[in-house]
């Protein structure tokens, strides 16, 4: 990772504890909840530089560990020396690695202990469980350094996150996830260390590392003085985990419940209005989501869904100013575009409406509503246009196009090009031979050339009855015909 | 006589529902004749084998997908996964999917995630459902009487969910984006050859939708 320098915004350093402080300082730029993509990078430079540079003093304490077993002691020297002096055997201590302390064999275990004591005093105060520099201070603890002691400590922290079922803000999470690989640990199933088969603490772990879990804020309920913070976020992530899986009514429950400890949360307040809205509580969710934005006013995503539903109860002034609002702040902002466009075509502003679904179709050329307005609107622009005189930017013809309108001969052109039938032309042949039949029948009658008892005779009634058929026929075709021509095409 | 009205009627809005599977150009011409253009056996047989349709079993277990608007589920799935994060998240959600497919169809599902009627892509699954059973009578997998339980079932359940054929225009072409599609490019194409055919249904004077009422008595098709 090449710019991992860059991004932390120091030189090139083995100082572990410069690369931290780095960190720390660009975390006050990225919180994960307002930069999730700029705390992303920030936490991927870390974490490479973090364990390279524990990779590199890893290798150093091995290589340290082996010199001192490699180097001959120098008892050897003195034993040549004083080869003619009493056989003496040589200390023991002398061959003992420097490395361990004797009378330390309890020293792991105080030591493990002493890490999980101070895991657990960060973990029981709320505040300081949230702040991701405490856990970059409890992950920097000298057993996490000692590679013989580093699983343990691992297995142990991991036991405990699991037994207390923590509720940890999502960066913390991905903090442990990326120094410890708890998932692959826990897919591999460790019977020894009692997880066991417990594939629901794996699904939860998943859920709670996974890009589609969301960065639920814990600041405002740690805010909060007196109430049971892990009452709380157990419940509203119960109602989280609800709302993904349909359950519509254990979210509600479990929102309700979250809510009794404490309401002023933007993301409780935001699945209440998405249960409210489910129920079709329209009022009752425009209050909810109006102190959602209270709480955190530059939440596109909470001030677009109360336009929604301000639109839908015809709130109409309100709901377009928090749209003009959207697309000033995100040009972009494809449900913006829409929604003001469908306010505007409401109350009959149709230039205006059509200008919004032109942007609509700008950033999504195949966008299925944008087509429709837009087919609507230059419907009644037109009709508009031709039946009350009212002037538009686009005239007849430009918004006849716009609909695929064409004139007859167009259509008949398209008709006959694009599906020649046979039977249109043989009819129109027979149509001029049976009119000429009867012409000449008439003329013969009317010029007294023939009298007309003769006409009537058998031999010319069987042509006469053809003739009549074929040009009945005939004439049926071509209306048809003409039928298709007039309505295949506006 | 009011009998055979009622059944043309039922006829002509189950078949102008299906119709709406019809593509490119001359579409909205063969929507206007509320019939298949060309519902020969090997049309037929064609047209479902690209679908892996080759037999009764096959083409059974597809209609019923259809009828419970499986593509839809899919759709309502993966919005429930999108409606919970916030909008940066789900950006960066999407751009980490791997499965190219996949992570287009989460594009698609963001798009409309807000703005479909009733949020819902089901229009799709039972146009798909009425026409692929009129293919599958064509190619003797089905037979006459199963087929027209199918049709009348996704007309009923169309009829259930929406209120008008706007509506159902929207989530149709929506759910031709989501279920019928795999890339941007493709997406654009489509539009760009059913334009027209959309455009003509919604406004043409001569548009069928508009001789045949949303909420057409079904009962004796």
């Amino acid at each position: 990772m090449v710019n991992a320098w860059k991004i932390l915004g120091i030189a090139p350093t083995d100082d572990l504890s410069a690369i931290k402080k780095a960190y720390s300082q660009k975390l006050k730029l990225h919180h994960p909840e307002d930069d999730p993509e700029g705390y992303q990078r920030l936490r991927e430079a870390y974490d490479y530089l973090s364990k390279e540079i524990k990779k590199q003093a890893a290798k150093q304490e091995i290589a340290a560990a082996e010199a001192v077993i490699d180097t001959p002691p120098s008892f050897y020297d003195e034993v040549e020396e004083d080869a003619d002096e009493e056989d003496e055997l040589p200390e023991m201590s002398s061959f003992i690695n420097l490395s361990y302390k004797q009378g330390s064999a309890s020293e792991p275990e105080d030591v493990l202990e002493q890490f999980l004591d101070k895991a657990e005093a960060l973990y029981n105060d709320f505040q300081a469980r949230i702040d991701e520099k405490n856990w970059l201070e409890l992950l920097d603890d000298d057993i996490l350094w000692n590679i013989n002691q580093k699983q343990s400590a691992s297995t142990a922290l991991l036991h405990f996150i699991q037994q207390h079922h923590a509720m940890l803000p999502k960066n913390i999470w991905l903090l442990l996830e990326n120094h410890f690989q708890w998932q692959e640990f826990l897919e591999k199933e460790h019977p020894q260390v009692g997880l066991e088969g417990d594939s629901s603490f794996l699904d939860y772990y998943k859920r709670r590392t996974g890009t589609s879990t969301p960065y639920l804020s814990f600041g405002y309920a740690a805010a909060a003085q007196g109430i049971d913070y892990d009452e709380f976020l157990s419940a509203r992530e119960e109602a989280f985990d609800a709302l993904l899986m349909d359950d519509w009514e254990l979210a509600e429950s479990q929102l309700q419940y979250a809510a009794q400890i404490f309401s002023a949360d933007p993301d409780l307040l935001r699945m209440i209005g998405h249960v409210l809205i489910k129920s079709n509580r329209r009022e009752e969710a425009i209050a909810v989501l109006r102190n959602a934005i209270d709480l955190q006013p530059e939440d596109i995503e909470t001030t677009m869904f109360l336009a929604r539903v301000l639109y839908e109860e015809q709130e109409d002034e309100e709901a377009s100013a928090i749209c003009s609002y959207t697309l000033k702040q995100s040009p972009d902002h494809h449900d913006a575009a829409s929604l003001l466009g469908k306010i505007l075509f409401r109350q009959g502003k149709l230039e205006e409406a059509r200008e919004q679904f032109l942007l609509l179709r700008k950033l999504v050329p195949f966008d299925a509503e944008a087509v429709m307005y837009l087919a609507d609107i230059h419907n009644k622009m037109l009709a508009s246009t031709v039946q009350d005189g009212r002037e538009y930017s686009l005239s007849i013809k430009e918004l006849q196009k716009e609909l695929y309108k064409t004139s007859f001969m167009g259509k008949a052109s398209a008709y006959f090009w694009g599906s020649i039938r046979i039977k249109v032309f043989i009819s129109l042949i027979l149509l001029i031979r049976c009119t000429s039949f009867f012409a000449d029948l008439f003329f013969e009658v009317v010029g007294s050339a023939v009298p007309a008892e003769t006409l009537l005779a058998s031999e010319n009634v069987g042509p006469a009855i053809l003739a009549c058929f074929f040009l009945v026929y005939s004439i049926r075709t071509l209306f048809r015909t003409w039928n298709n021509i007039r309505i295949s095409t506006p | 006589m009011v009998f055979q009205v009622k059944k043309r009627k039922a006829e002509q809005y189950i078949n102008l529902l299906a119709s709406l599977c019809f593509t490119g150009e001359g579409a909205f011409s063969e929507m206007m004749k509320y019939r298949h253009p060309n519902m020969k056996k090997s049309y037929a047989l064609e047209n479902l084998a690209e679908s892996e349709i080759t037999d009764s079993e096959s083409a059974a277990h597809s209609l019923y997908s259809f009828l419970a608007a499986e593509y839809n589920e899919e759709f309502h799935r993966m919005r429930n996964i999108l409606l919970t994060l916030a909008e940066a998240e789900r950006t960066q959600y999407i751009k980490a999917i791997q499965d190219e497919e996949e992570a287009y169809k989460y594009s698609i599902v963001r798009l409309y995630m807000n703005r479909l009627p009733v949020m819902s892509i089901a229009a799709y699954d039972y146009s798909v459902c009425i026409m692929r059973s009129q293919e599958a009578t064509a190619a003797g997998y089905i037979s006459k009487e199963e087929s027209t339980e199918f049709q009348i079932q996704a007309a009923r359940k169309s009829q259930e969910t929406f209120s008008n054929w706007s509506e159902y225009i929207v989530s149709y072409t929506a759910g031709v984006q989501f279920g019928s599609i795999n890339t941007k490019e493709d997406a654009m194409e489509y539009m760009a050859h059913q334009e027209d055919s959309i455009t003509k249904l919604l406004t043409a004077r001569h548009s069928p939708l508009l001789t045949v009422d949303w909420n057409t008595d079904l009962s004796h098709y």
